[in-house]
């Protein structure tokens, strides 16, 4: 089926349109207020069929007391932000409670893969040259053990060319003993100190088509938290990828990278484990990028009401955070988050934060945030839409090849829905680097599949480039000098 | 107010009447127990009793005779008012509210109204306490509720409104600054919260907006008073004495944080 998305409105900020698709959120919710029901939301970008426009995928929810599951959506672009639903077509309806998604080339055959996060475990799609995606989870040998996962990241944990799986489990959840919680005396979700913590699991890529779980070996299913989400970037500058987590009202999760297979958590070494202030938050979403073009990967993450969005600058050998220097803990104190990304939604060359924004338990409504980068180590909060909705997932992604980076956002039993840049900002480049991270002019980005919340982005990279002609782009440590603005570069 | 229920209590029997004047509470429970035992289809005597009951600070007995009471005249406001104060005094302010809303209805005064916000803020529900206290002309009160509540723009509101009758009092300092801390940061509160250092918590508020600010130096005495109420401000203490180059101090210290915090986890 072909359709065109319904323009519904004009959002604020110079005139983003407001897009919905036709795909719908659902997340069983009842009065009761199972705990999955508030989590669903994850989104994937990236171009499944090669044909250099970004397609969307959507991981659904559905019943969760026996009835039917809510069948996960694949949108295919087909330009001018037309989009066709293939998911039939692709076999990608799956069959648990979903969450999270990440996209990559596992196997290295040049088409992006889905590895999907659900209640009961995780499914690997693999995607065929027909067009359709084969579910090849038992014989890729990744087993969660049952686990509920709500993310994941593909990385080359060991350098060796192919993409390894970081899963990010949250709680132990078992309907059969589900409490009741009351908050004003009405029944809402369960606080997740109820709930106990789960370890992550780490797979090995063993490049046949096979995965390896060295959770054990790697040091990381030493840990357990109520994992969010995991951004993924060699913060150490060391060459190898290490892993940093967001866990639900507890510590936060540093792994970092030792080679030979080996992590060591480090969030308290590195200053990250909890804000400065000494009081734990809820970790939700989190984006890793240099946003100071310092050459150094830069964290930020969401929690909610009155913990404010923490933000840390790497200084190399531990992070410093700037909360309340960037003046981000006075503009999000009274804000609640989920999904998070840097983006430069103005192509000034300073990368801005968005935040798809929500309460958690309470069910309170919120509109989306636009943090813009002034360039001088603070942001200004900006509107997008105004519309307070139950919003979860966040990718910034140019959908229209304007060169502009549009948004799609998710919420939870809502539509779906696209802001489409006014792209009245400054020049630009995309690096289509496959994996690699970039470096154009002064800025840096890492290449990771891990966005925000349960979110996954595997697109060319995004660089704003303000009044600039031309740029030097470096992938992989090649150097191409003087690069035009206003293309994608493909190495 | 006693007073004016008594008015209300039009067929209160000459001698009960005569010792609820004289403060003579128990025999005025006497007399009533016994018109209400004679004539139980009357329940004026069930009033009269309970009134004679939260007279004498019998809280819990007064509660029955005015629930008895309220079953036959449901909107008797002074009495739900009464029983709202009853529920208070026996610190059960969640069961509190619903009487006291009625009350409200009622009459909006300031005495009912003070003693619904008390409800609310007891039940932890402050948010709800604060417009209450809105109502009843309460600014200073409202702030704190807001504040508690953590609905630190509207409390910046009617802190700002009031501040310059609470210069130097140390508590509304404390809650003004903490407010400012959230609202604009650690700059603006630094006047505020020094001005109540003699508040423990509002040391900790202190430390940590020094730090912030990168005065690390500063905020440690603050931050080693305060932490003894909150370990949280562990963390920020390891911070400041690991920028003030103490690492053997800040390496014990953020151990002792991840001890506790982590047990609460």
């Amino acid at each position: 089926m072909i359709f065109l998305i319904a323009v519904l409105a004009f959002a604020l900020a110079g005139s983003w349109t407001v897009q919905q698709l036709p795909f719908t959120l659902v997340t069983g919710e009842t009065v009761k207020k199972p705990l999955p029901a508030t989590m669903p939301g994850g989104i994937a970008v990236f171009d499944y069929d090669g044909d250099g426009k970004l397609d969307l995928f959507f991981p659904n929810g559905g019943s969760l007391s026996g009835g039917k599951k809510a069948p996960n959506r694949l949108f295919r672009n087909l330009g001018n932000m037309k989009f066709e639903d293939v998911t039939d077509r692709a076999g990608l309806g799956g069959k648990d409670y979903d969450f999270g998604v990440a996209a990559g080339d596992y196997d290295n055959d040049g088409r992006l893969d889905l590895l999907v996060c659900g209640l009961h475990g995780i499914r690997l799609y693999r995607n065929q040259p027909d067009g359709s995606f084969a579910d090849v989870t038992e014989q890729s040998k990744l087993n969660n053990l049952g686990r509920w996962s709500v993310g994941a990241a593909w990385f080359d944990m060991d350098n060796d060319g192919d993409l390894d799986l970081f899963v990010v489990n949250y709680v132990r959840w078992d309907p059969a003993t589900e409490r009741e919680c009351l908050v004003d005396g009405k029944p809402d979700f369960c606080h997740p100190r109820y709930y106990d913590a789960q370890p992550n699991a780490l797979f090995r890529n063993n490049g046949d088509g096979t995965f390896t779980d060295v959770s054990k070996e790697s040091g990381i299913g030493d840990y357990k938290g109520k994992g969010m989400a995991a951004a993924v970037a060699d913060f150490d500058g060391d060459g190898r990828l290490d892993v940093f987590v967001t866990n639900d009202r507890s510590f936060a999760f540093l792994f970092r990278n030792l080679g030979g297979g080996r992590f060591k958590e480090s969030a308290f070494d590195w200053g990250v484990a909890v804000p400065q202030n000494g009081n734990p938050v809820s970790g939700m979403g989190v984006d890793v990028q240099d946003f100071d073009n310092d050459g150094k990967p830069d964290l930020v993450y969401t929690a909610l009401r009155d913990e404010t969005f923490p933000l840390y600058r790497n200084l190399g050998r531990e992070f410093a955070e700037v909360t309340t220097a960037s003046r981000l803990s006075v503009l999000s104190r009274a804000m609640a988050g989920w999904g998070v990304a840097f983006a430069d939604l103005d192509n000034d060359g300073w990368k801005d934060i968005v935040v798809a924004r929500s309460g958690a338990l309470t069910g309170r409504k919120e509109p989306l945030s636009w943090f813009r980068n002034s360039g001088d180590g603070k942001f200004t909060s900006e509107t997008l839409d105004s519309t307070p909705r139950m919003h979860r997932g966040i990718v910034a992604a140019d959908l229209d090849n304007d060169g502009c980076l549009d948004l799609v956002v998710t919420a939870l039993n809502a539509e779906a829905r696209i802001l489409r840049n006014p792209c009245k900002g400054g020049n630009w480049l995309k690096v289509d680097s496959r994996g690699a991270s970039v470096r154009v002019g002064n800025q840096w980005r890492q290449a990771s599949t891990a966005v925000g919340y349960a979110s996954s982005y595997a697109g060319p990279l995004h660089f704003g480039l303000g009044r600039a002609t031309v740029a030097d782009v470096e992938i992989g440590g090649r150097v191409i000098k003087n690069v035009p603005v206003n293309q994608t570069v493909k190495p | 107010m006693l007073i004016a229920l008594f008015l209300l209590a039009q067929d209160l029997s000459q001698q009960g009447a005569q010792a609820m004047r004289e403060g003579r509470f128990a025999e005025a429970e006497r007399i009533y127990r016994q018109k209400a035992a004679e004539a139980p289809s009357e329940p004026q005597w069930q009033m009269n009793l309970g009134l004679a009951l939260h007279s004498a600070g019998k809280y819990a007995e007064a509660l029955r005779e005015f629930g008895r009471y309220l079953k036959a005249v449901p909107q008797a406001g002074p009495i739900h008012l009464l029983t709202g104060i009853d529920q208070l005094k026996l610190a059960a302010p969640c069961r509190a509210i619903g009487s006291l809303e009625i009350a409200r209805r009622w009459q909006a005064s300031k005495q009912v109204l003070t003693e619904l916000a008390d409800a609310y803020s007891g039940c932890n529900r402050y948010s709800e306490a604060a417009k209450v206290l809105e109502a009843a002309k309460e600014p200073r009160l409202a702030a704190r509720a807001h504040w508690q509540a953590r609905e630190y723009d509207s409390a910046k509101l009617l802190f700002d409104a009031v501040s310059a009758a609470y210069a130097n009092d140390p508590a509304f300092q404390y809650e003004y600054g903490d407010t400012i801390y959230r609202v604009e940061g650690a700059e603006a509160a630094l006047p505020h919260l020094q001005l109540a250092v003699s508040i423990l918590s509002a040391r900790g508020s202190l430390g940590r907006a020094l730090l912030d600010l990168d005065r690390a130096a500063e905020a440690i005495p603050h931050l080693e008073a305060a932490v003894q109420a909150d370990s949280a401000l562990l963390l920020p203490l390891s911070r400041c004495y690991k920028a003030t180059g103490r690492v053997e101090d800040a390496a014990r210290v953020e151990a002792e944080y991840r001890k506790r915090l982590g047990a609460l986890q």
